[in-house]
This record gives C-alpha cells, sequence and structure tokens, in this order.
C-alpha cells in the first residue's frame, strides 16, 4: 500500500509539472496581452513600460522560472484585468462551482443508480425499455441545448424559476453555499439539473450494463438455489459486486463535472470558475487561466488517486492477496 | 420482484458455421429494431447533408438571396420571394431549414474527419507500441492514460485557446481529444492476442513480428474500433457544437449546429426560440441515431452477452 | 400410502421447453422420476441431454424464454409446480439444495464466507447470527475444513479450488434438506480431489439421511456412488434402473456406447471406441427416436417415438433394444 501511494504520489507530481509547463507555454504562444490592456494610441515606451510591469520583456524560460518559484509559494501572478491575485480570483469562484457540480453528481447517483438497476434486471419490462430509451436520449442530448431549452421553458414560458446568477447564500463552515436558502434552490434547479443530465444518462447505462451481466452470473443463481429473497440476492449480492466498477465511474465523473460546469455557467451565467475561464480566455488574461488550469489538474489528480485508493479498498480480490497453498 | 436471469438456452440457435461472418453480424445487428431505425435515420441525415446545396430553399450564405427584413420571423411565415419558412428565420433574414441542412453538413464533416484521422493515428501509435513493446509502448501508454483522465473539454478549451480559431484547429483538437480512445483499444486487443496460444505457436514458427501484427492483432481489435469509433464521432460532433457555441469553435463563415445555436441564445428572452431551438433538434437527432447504431454493434460484438 | 413409504421426490411427465425466436426447444420432454429417502440417484447424459435443466426445474429457477410446461414435481408430497414463487423460495435452499459445476462463479468474489453461509441458514430460520455462525462452524466441520473460524472470515478467491466446493457442500447441507442435487461439483476439480470429494459426499448423505442426485457425464463416476442410474438422451430418459444392473446389462444403445467409451474398459493399443456423431440439435428433433441417426441398431419403427416400457424395476425407451 504505501509503496503504491507513494509512487502515485511521485507521479502525480511529474504530471504536474509537465502540465504546468504545457499550460504556460501554451498559453504564452497566444497573442500580446499587453494590446488588449494599453490605449491603442499608446507610443512605444508606453507599450515597454506595460511589457516590462507584466514581465513579459524576459525570455520564455525565464519567465517560467519565475512562475514556478512565485506558485511554489502559491503565487500564480496577478490577473491582467482585475489586478488581484490570479489564485484568488479562482480560490473565490470555486465554492459556487464546487457546489453546482456536487449538487448535479448527487442528483445523477440518487436517481442513477436506482433507474439503472430497474432497467438491468427487468430489461424486457415496459418500465426497463422506457429507461433505457430515456438515457440513450439524456446521453445524445448536447448539454448547453438543454439548458437553453430549460431558460426556454422555465424562464420565459412559465416564469417559474430565474435564468441566470446565483441566489441567496449563507456560510456554511466559512464558505458560502447557496442550497439552504430557497431562492439559492431555485437559481441551483435548472444549472444543477442540466449539468446532471449527462452522468445520470451515464450512470445508468453504466448501472444497467452491470447489473445486466451480474444476473448472468452463477453466483446469482446459487444465492437464488439458497432460497434468498429477492431484496437480498439485488441488494446484496448484485449491488456489492457492480459498486466497484460504479464507483470508480462517479470518482472520474467528479472531475469531468467540474470541467462540464464552463460550458453551463456560461449559460446561466453562474459565478463559478468556468465561467471565469471562458471570460479569461476572451480577455486573454493568461495569469487566470494557467491559474485555473494548475488548481483544476491538481483536483482532477486527487480525485484521480482517491479513486485509485478507493477502488483497491472496495475489492477483496485486490486488497487480499490469496496467501499461496492455502491448503486444498 | 423477481429476478430475470435470463436463461442461457441450452443449445446452439444458430448453426454459426454455415454463414458467413457478415452476413451473420448484419443479422444480428437487425435484431433491434431500434437500430435499425437509427441506422435509417443515419442515413437519411447524411443524404440531407450531402444533397444540402442543391435541396435546401435556400442559400443562406448567399448574401443576395437574403432580406435582412425577412429577419426573426416565426416558423411558417410565407416568404417575401414566395414559399414558406419552414422553421423561421434568424436575425440576418436566413432561412433556418436551409440553415440547418448546411450546419448538418459541417457538423458531420467535421466529426467523422476527425474521427477518421484520429482513429489513423491512434491505430498506428497502438501497433507501434505493440510492435516495438518497451519503453515507447509504456510511454506512449502512460501519455495516452494520462490524457483520458481530463475531461475533453477541457484539453480542447486549452488547445483552442492556445491554438486560435479555424477549421484545420478544431479538427486538430478533436483529434487530440480522441486518439488516445485508438491506441488504447489497440493495445487491450494487443494484449489479449499475446496470450492466446497460436501466437506462441507463430513465434516458434519465427514469423516476422510485423506478419503477426498484421494478420492477427489488425483484424481483431477492429470489431472494438468499430464501436468506439462510431460512438466518438457522436462525441466530437457534440464537441464540436460545445466549442462553436462558447464562440471558441469554427469560425462564422461556417456555421455548424453548435454556432447556429450560440446565434439564437440572445433571442431566448424575447421568446424567438426557433433560432437556437430547431438546430437543437438536428443535432440531437444526430447524436441520437449514432448513439442508437452504436448501442447495437456494441452489443452484438459483445463476447460477454454471446447468445 | 403413509408418508413414511411414499417417495421423497415423484416427477411425472415434466415437460421443460424454451421457447425461442428460431423454435421450440424441448429441453426437458417428458421425464419420470421416483427417488425414495436417502437414496443416491445419477443422472448420466452429454451436453444437451437436459440433465441440468431437470434439476432447475427442481428447483424452481427456470427462466424466460423457459418455463416448466406440464408434468407434477411432488417433493414430500407436496406438488412444487403449484406453488407460487415465496412458497418455492422456502423449500429452496431448505428442503432441497444445489451444488453447482464451478464453484469459483458460485461463491460471490466480494462477499465473505461467513455472510454466504449465515445468510443460507437465516433465509430458513429466525434465528440469530451467533447462532447461525454456530452453524456454519459445524458445517464447515463436517466437510473437513480445517481451522473453521479462521476461513469463515476469508473470501472464496482465497481457498482452493477443491475447499471452494467443499464450503457450497457446506452451504448445501446446512439446513439439513430431504434432497442435494449436485450438478457436475467434481468436473472443474482436478482428478484426485475429485475423488476425495465423491466419497466424501457419499458418506456426509449416508450419514444424514439425505438424499442425492448426482448429475454427470461421466459413467465412471456413478459406478461407484449411486444406488440408481438414469441415462438422458435429448431431453428425455432412455434408460433407467440399478446402477449394477444397468451397467453390467445396458439395453439402450446409447447406454451400451457410452459404457464402452470409457477408456478403462478399452484394451490398450486399439482405438477408443465412441460413439459415432453428435446429439442433434434440440431445434431440430422431429418425431421418433432422437438418437435413431447414430444408433446402428435403428429401424423404420424408430420414426415414431418410442413409449417408454418398464420392467422388473428397469425403464426402458427403445423398440430395438440390446438382447
Amino acid at each position: 500500500m504505501l509503496a503504491f501511494t507513494i509512487r502515485r504520489l511521485a507521479q502525480s507530481i511529474v504530471v504536474l509539472a509537465a502540465m504546468a509547463l504545457i499550460v504556460f507555454l501554451g498559453v504564452y504562444a497566444i497573442g500580446n496581452p499587453v494590446e488588449l490592456l494599453v490605449n491603442p494610441m499608446a507610443d512605444e515606451a508606453e507599450r515597454a513600460r506595460a511589457t516590462a510591469a507584466l514581465g513579459l520583456d524576459k525570455p520564455v524560460l525565464e519567465q517560467f522560472a519565475i512562475f514556478l518559484v512565485r506558485a511554489a509559494q502559491g503565487d500564480l501572478g496577478r490577473s491582467f484585468v482585475y489586478n488581484i491575485p490570479a489564485i484568488q480570483l479562482i480560490l473565490d469562484k470555486l465554492p459556487a462551482t464546487l457546489e453546482l457540480a456536487a449538487v448535479a453528481m448527487v442528483i445523477a447517483i440518487a436517481l442513477g443508480i436506482p433507474l439503472g438497476l430497474l432497467a438491468g434486471l427487468r430489461p424486457n419490462s415496459y418500465l426497463g425499455r422506457t429507461i433505457m430509451a430515456g438515457s440513450i436520449l439524456g446521453f445524445s442530448l448536447p448539454t448547453f441545448w438543454v439548458g437553453l431549452v430549460l431558460i426556454m421553458l422555465f424562464s420565459v414560458e412559465l416564469g417559474w424559476l430565474p435564468s441566470n446568477g446565483r441566489g441567496e447564500t449563507v456560510l456554511l463552515l466559512g464558505v458560502p453555499v447557496s442550497f439552504l436558502t430557497v431562492d439559492g434552490l431555485k437559481h441551483l434547479a435548472m444549472p444543477a439539473l442540466n449539468l446532471a443530465l449527462f452522468r445520470l444518462a451515464l450512470l445508468i447505462r453504466l448501472t444497467r450494463a452491470s447489473a445486466r451481466e451480474a444476473a448472468l452470473q452463477d453466483y446469482v443463481k446459487f444465492a437464488r438455489a439458497k432460497g434468498l429473497a429477492p431484496t437480498r440476492v439485488i441488494g446484496v449480492h448484485i449491488l456489492k459486486n457492480i459498486v466497484i466498477p460504479i464507483v470508480t465511474v462517479i470518482g472520474l465523473e467528479l472531475g469531468s463535472v467540474i470541467a462540464g460546469a464552463i460550458v453551463t455557467e456560461t449559460i446561466f451565467a453562474w459565478p463559478g470558475t468556468g465561467k471565469l475561464l471562458i471570460d479569461s480566455i476572451n480577455q486573454l488574461d493568461r495569469p487566470v487561466i494557467v491559474a485555473y488550469l494548475l488548481v483544476i489538474v491538481t483536483i482532477f489528480i486527487a480525485i484521480n488517486f482517491a479513486v485509485d485508493v478507493l477502488y483497491s479498498l472496495l475489492d477483496p480480490r485486490v486488497r487480499l492477496v490469496a496467501p499461496a497453498a492455502a491448503g486444498h | 420482484m423477481r429476478i430475470v436471469t435470463g436463461e442461457p438456452i441450452p443449445v446452439r440457435v444458430r448453426d454459426a458455421a454455415a454463414q458467413a461472418p457478415w452476413r451473420r453480424f448484419a443479422e444480428e445487428f437487425a435484431e433491434s429494431r431500434i437500430a435499425l431505425f437509427g441506422l435509417a435515420l443515419l442515413v437519411f441525415l447524411a443524404v440531407v447533408a450531402i444533397a444540402a446545396p442543391w435541396i435546401s430553399p435556400q442559400n443562406p450564405y448567399d448574401l443576395a438571396q437574403l432580406d435582412v427584413l425577412d429577419s426573426k420571423l416565426a416558423p411558417g411565415t410565407p416568404a417575401a420571394a414566395g414559399g414558406l419558412y419552414w422553421l423561421g428565420t434568424d436575425d440576418q433574414g436566413r432561412d433556418m431549414l436551409s440553415g440547418i441542412f448546411y450546419g448538418l453538413r459541417i457538423s458531420l464533416t467535421v466529426g467523422i474527419t476527425s474521427t477518421v484521422i484520429a482513429l489513423a493515428i491512434g491505430l498506428a501509435l497502438g501497433m507501434l507500441g505493440a510492435y516495438v513493446g518497451g519503453w515507447l509502448d509504456a510511454l506512449i501508454m502512460r501519455v495516452a492514460d494520462i490524457q483520458l483522465s481530463f475531461p475533453a473539454i477541457l484539453i480542447a478549451l486549452i488547445l483552442l485557446a492556445v491554438l486560435g480559431q479555424g477549421t484545420g484547429k478544431i479538427i486538430a483538437a478533436l483529434v487530440t481529444v480522441q486518439w488516445a480512445y485508438y491506441a488504447r483499444t489497440v493495445r487491450s486487443a494487443a494484449l489479449v492476442e499475446r496470450e492466446k496460444e497460436y501466437i506462441e505457436a507463430a513465434r516458434v514458427l519465427a514469423l516476422p513480428k510485423w506478419r503477426i501484427l498484421v494478420k492477427h492483432l489488425l483484424p481483431n481489435c477492429l470489431p472494438p474500433l468499430i464501436v468506439v469509433a462510431t460512438v466518438q464521432v457522436a462525441h466530437a460532433i457534440a464537441l464540436e457544437a460545445t466549442l462553436s457555441f462558447l464562440g471558441l469553435g469554427l469560425p462564422i463563415t461556417e456555421p455548424s449546429l453548435g454556432l447556429l445555436i450560440a446565434n439564437g441564445f440572445q433571442y431566448l428572452m424575447s421568446g424567438k426560440y426557433w433560432i437556437s431551438f430547431y438546430p437543437g433538434v438536428a443535432l440531437l437527432v444526430t447524436i441520437m441515431a449514432i448513439n442508437l447504431v452504436a448501442d447495437q454493434l456494441r452489443d452484438v460484438m459483445n463476447p460477454r452477452l454471446k447468445r | 400410502m403413509s408418508a413414511a413409504a411414499r417417495p421423497l421426490l415423484e416427477i411425472e411427465g415434466l415437460r421443460t421447453h424454451f421457447f425461442t425466436g428460431a423454435g421450440i426447444v424441448k429441453a426437458v420432454d417428458d421425464v419420470d422420476v421416483v427417488l425414495e429417502r436417502g437414496r443416491i440417484l445419477g443422472i448420466v447424459g452429454e451436453s444437451g441431454s437436459g440433465k441440468s435443466m431437470l434439476a432447475y426445474s427442481i428447483l424452481g429457477l427456470v427462466d424466460p424464454p423457459g418455463r416448466i410446461v406440464s408434468g407434477r414435481i411432488a417433493l414430500e408430497g407436496v406438488d412444487l409446480t403449484r406453488l407460487d414463487e415465496p412458497r418455492w423460495r422456502e423449500i429452496r435452499g431448505a428442503r432441497v439444495a444445489m451444488i453447482f459445476q464451478d464453484p469459483m462463479m458460485t461463491l460471490n468474489p466480494v462477499l465473505r464466507i461467513d455472510t454466504q453461509m449465515v445468510e443460507a441458514v437465516r433465509a430458513h430460520h429466525a434465528v440469530s447470527r451467533g447462532a447461525a455462525l454456530e452453524r456454519a462452524r459445524e458445517a464447515l466441520g463436517r466437510v473437513g475444513i480445517a481451522s473453521p473460524d479462521e476461513r469463515l472470515r476469508n473470501y472464496p478467491h482465497q481457498f482452493s479450488g477443491g475447499m471452494r466446493q467443499r464450503v457450497a457442500i457446506a452451504i448445501a447441507l446446512i439446513n439439513q434438506p430431504a434432497l442435494v442435487i449436485a450438478d457436475e461439483p467434481t468436473t472443474a476439480l482436478d482428478v484426485t480431489i475429485q475423488a476425495q470429494i465423491l466419497s466424501e459426499m457419499q458418506a456426509l448423505c449416508r450419514d444424514a439421511g439425505t438424499a442425492l442426485i448426482w448429475i454427470t457425464h461421466d459413467l465412471s463416476v456413478i459406478a461407484g456412488l449411486a444406488d440408481e442410474v438414469y441415462v438422458m438422451y435429448a431431453g428425455r430418459i432412455v434408460e433407467s434402473g440399478p446402477v449394477d444392473d444397468v451397467l453390467d446389462n445396458p439395453r439402450h444403445p446409447y447406454t451400451r456406447g457410452l459404457i464402452d467409451s470409457v477408456p478403462s474398459r478399452n484394451a490398450p493399443g486399439r482405438p477408443l471406441a465412441q460413439i459415432r456423431g453428435v446429439m442433434p440439435s434440440l431445434l431440430a428433433l422431429g418425431e421418433g427416436c432422437a438418437f435413431r441417426g447414430r444408433c446402428a441398431r435403428a429401424l423404420d419403427a424408430c420414426r415414431a417415438a418410442p413409449p417408454m416400457a418398464a420392467a422388473g424395476g428397469r425403464r426402458l425407451r427403445c423398440v430395438n433394444p440390446l438382447p
């Protein structure tokens, strides 16, 4: 276990460093942000001063070195647009994104697994087939378009829900959250649903496929031959077997849902890091782009690592190596 | 609730040897009426896309044919020049139906092109790794694994932020996002094949490695590759649409369905929904048709659900 | 007939058919079985002969597209085919238990052994977990597994193949059923372990007075184990009787063929005797004797379905049997 942990940790740091380099160099190649921030009438001297002030006159590698040193101290540069530390900008907006992502995942899991089980264990029933058809639909719907349709329906036509922004927030353990207020929930409803849809469909399909495969296995027949109640056969025998791949996928989807939030936040003007990223790309606010990517990459690596550890804990075949020659 | 375990039928229902593999495949595929419907839909969409210039009521990108006074008309409004705007017009007075036909064309082209290129690259790299083995193989797979652990949209965004706009760049981004799936598929197939005994026999007979790869590995990884490729076309189309919607995708001169949807976003609040809605329906139908076909392909080729 | 004299298991005219898109598969076709308490019955047949389906039918585990079409399965006087699912569940695992072929696949790989044993007890008896564990410990001891306490906390993959099957046997016997059905339980094991498990099961059943149905394709296993043998072919019973009698004086050509093809009965240096041909697809059986395509003694009369003839404890479904 320990060797595994250390190896993964070392790997993660290498990936992080590589990402930082790629990202930094890549972002360096786009346009010249000075042009955007400086008066077009400015003369060379002004430009030169602005360039120097932003540190853009030094050679690339030197800029990167400075960047790395500062990054290690938690300083990822200042936003060109807002002139506050980039990392602070990201961290300010992160709770909004994480809240959206978390609520979306909860919806996807709470609905996805039961529906998937139903569809997997009764594949030829009317209900099972409807769920499958629904999941294919959910899987095929373009997220951003669904967002538009939701707004069309619930904001424009029915006028029930607000179409942009985040609702009232309260502090929970020092972090502002909006799901504890009614207004917050109203604002959360559509974006969270929008974000959840694809994952929901994915989980239904995965659970269904796993359940279907598990139901064909001999151990299910043996469990039934013991005279066990169906609730136990499904709830214990089948579920424990399919929970492993499902948890793995959920773990991976956690990262994907934070990225997917980029689109949802843009449509619903949700003040999170996704919207910040799109704005920064359009405004060529390099430090923010770099800071965002590094924060996200770190989160992903942490999630992947946690999922790997969780997987090895859940599967007894991986956790407990069979002792050699254990009698006959 | 009674659990259906689906009894394995105690006899071989089909006499497998008597039929050519393609016919058997086609028959098994055709068992799902939904998949057949999806396939028919796909063919229909492809025909529409290819024939767009000839069947569109209007060429929406020919400025001479546009009348800006006709802008933002609701679906079903008759056109000043005769005929009907079946799905209404957008803010420039362009006929939505024609816009959708052309947009479909672009979306499908970009999606399929990027998939084909990614397939070629992934296949080549996967086979290369299988052939050379050792550190190169490990490196390729490591890079693929790491890349696959990041969401596609993030990778595409970064690439486009760096590369800028343009059709070629979008395709490059889509290819970058996809190649790893194919390389990994080839690699798993290679691992499975390597364990099989006839490979040992071939090696003992000192057959050249490349022969083994091409004659044995290639045919065996084609079925899963086809399934992956089909699903990826849908993903590529969806991703391109999303990127275009965010303003980072195809240029305005080649509006795919995503861009059409983006154009209509601002008119949503004033109730002119059709500018965004109908292109979205077209997009949805396309992706769904592909997924229906891909699902059945996967079921037919899955050895664990063998009938 | 008093309860004591009534046979434990009486099956009359059982038909289990599968309704597939390609036609009807008659997996079990007009099968009669009579089994007394504590006796051991061997059912012999090739793959596809319907022997496993017979076992599933008795347990009520036949799933769509298959179902029991007609017939009567009386266990201790109760007709199982008339039972609803909850009642059938009470009987499964309690009065009749089953052991499957591959123990690695039949024990749930992610659950501990004690969980899998305790649930078998508590599904039928309202006892505490501690009491159920005690029974589990006893059961493991009875099948010869040392240090049961430690073993109970293990997972299936931590056992060898033979031990896993012993666990499966322990689970089958844990509620002291009147009947145990074993479907090729030693086929997946090493030959040396096979013999051990065989004799152990025989002893266990004799000791507890449990009736045993042993399903196999291997005649030599039946010879040393069973009291009676039924030979199945293409869903039908073609011959039955006391085991020594049938093996010494087989009358059905198929039985003769099976006996002759056992390697130890062949002289060394000569090609092994085999039954020519293969079992026909159960979809294409048609009328008449299913064996006639492979039978050296086939007559025109064989084109009509041969009736079952019974005489002196022996049954035979053949119009041109061996003398």
